[in-house]
């Protein structure tokens, strides 16, 4: 699973509850992107951002060694917009970590919004 | 402190009191050893940022390392840094300036088991 595999399966998976991202050109597109959109670009309703480095974890079994990735996710609910039903679909859809709620910084422009970790 | 059974056929000394007080002090200590690992994960320079410097350590003002604050407990122990902030600064967040995640209790929460092991069985070893 790469970044970009990750994303097409959530722009899928989140079809119904994903905002908008609006380009100056006015063209549209869902707002779920793995890594961060051009500057330009303006969100509306759940935005879904992928960081584009996942981390790498070796395990150990017997005879084996495993190799997971930790893809982080941030989903930031914008205008009147929820994060709840995406979040309840991601836990049942992957296996993930306990989502978290990062308070809002109004001093530094930051949303409430909300942090999970999808393993692979 | 033995818990004493008797019977018919033999005495049973169960010390399990002793055994419980061995993995509770252990598991109290263990957590005690967290914090000393937590503040070098704060004053560890080792955190990227996307500005110069980078890496860099997590302490600014020092106020969300020093808002630090344990609540001790038999079974269950909470570390706590009850700052505005700390949660964004630990997982990240996204906005006007994307901030970084600096976790830093996760090195010293994969140290745990070791650690509480370690002190566990030396206590129960202790045990006759």
């Amino acid at each position: 699973m790469t970044p970009a595999t990750l994303r097409a399966a959530l722009a899928i998976l989140l079809t119904d509850q994903l905002g908008t991202y609006t380009s100056p050109d006015g063209s549209t597109r869902p707002a779920i992107y793995a890594g961060d959109p051009p500057s330009d670009w303006s969100a509306t309703g759940l935005e879904v951002r992928i960081e584009p480095l996942p981390e790498l974890r070796v395990t150990r079994a017997h005879a084996a060694v495993g190799l997971t990735r930790d893809f982080h996710l941030y989903l930031i609910p914008r205008d009147s917009a929820h994060a709840q039903a995406a979040l309840e679909r991601l836990v049942q859809a992957y296996e993930t970590t306990q989502p978290v709620t990062v308070p809002a910084i109004e001093g530094l422009g930051i949303l409430q919004q909300y942090s999970v970790h999808i393993r692979s | 402190m033995a818990r004493v059974i008797r019977s018919a056929i033999l005495d049973l000394d169960l010390n399990d009191a002793e055994i419980l007080a061995a993995v509770e002090d252990a598991f109290a200590e263990a957590n005690q050893a967290l914090e000393p690992l937590f503040d070098a994960e704060f004053t560890s320079a080792k955190w990227k940022w996307p500005r110069a410097p980078s890496p860099r350590d997590i302490v600014a003002e020092g106020i969300l390392r020093l808002s630090y604050k344990p609540t001790p407990g038999r079974t269950q122990y909470d570390h706590s840094w009850p700052t505005r902030y700390a949660v964004a600064v630990h997982e990240g967040a996204k906005g006007r300036r994307n901030m970084p995640a600096r976790p830093w209790t996760k090195k010293p929460l994969e140290e745990f088991e070791g650690i509480y092991v370690k002190l566990a069985r030396a206590r129960l070893d202790g045990i006759r």
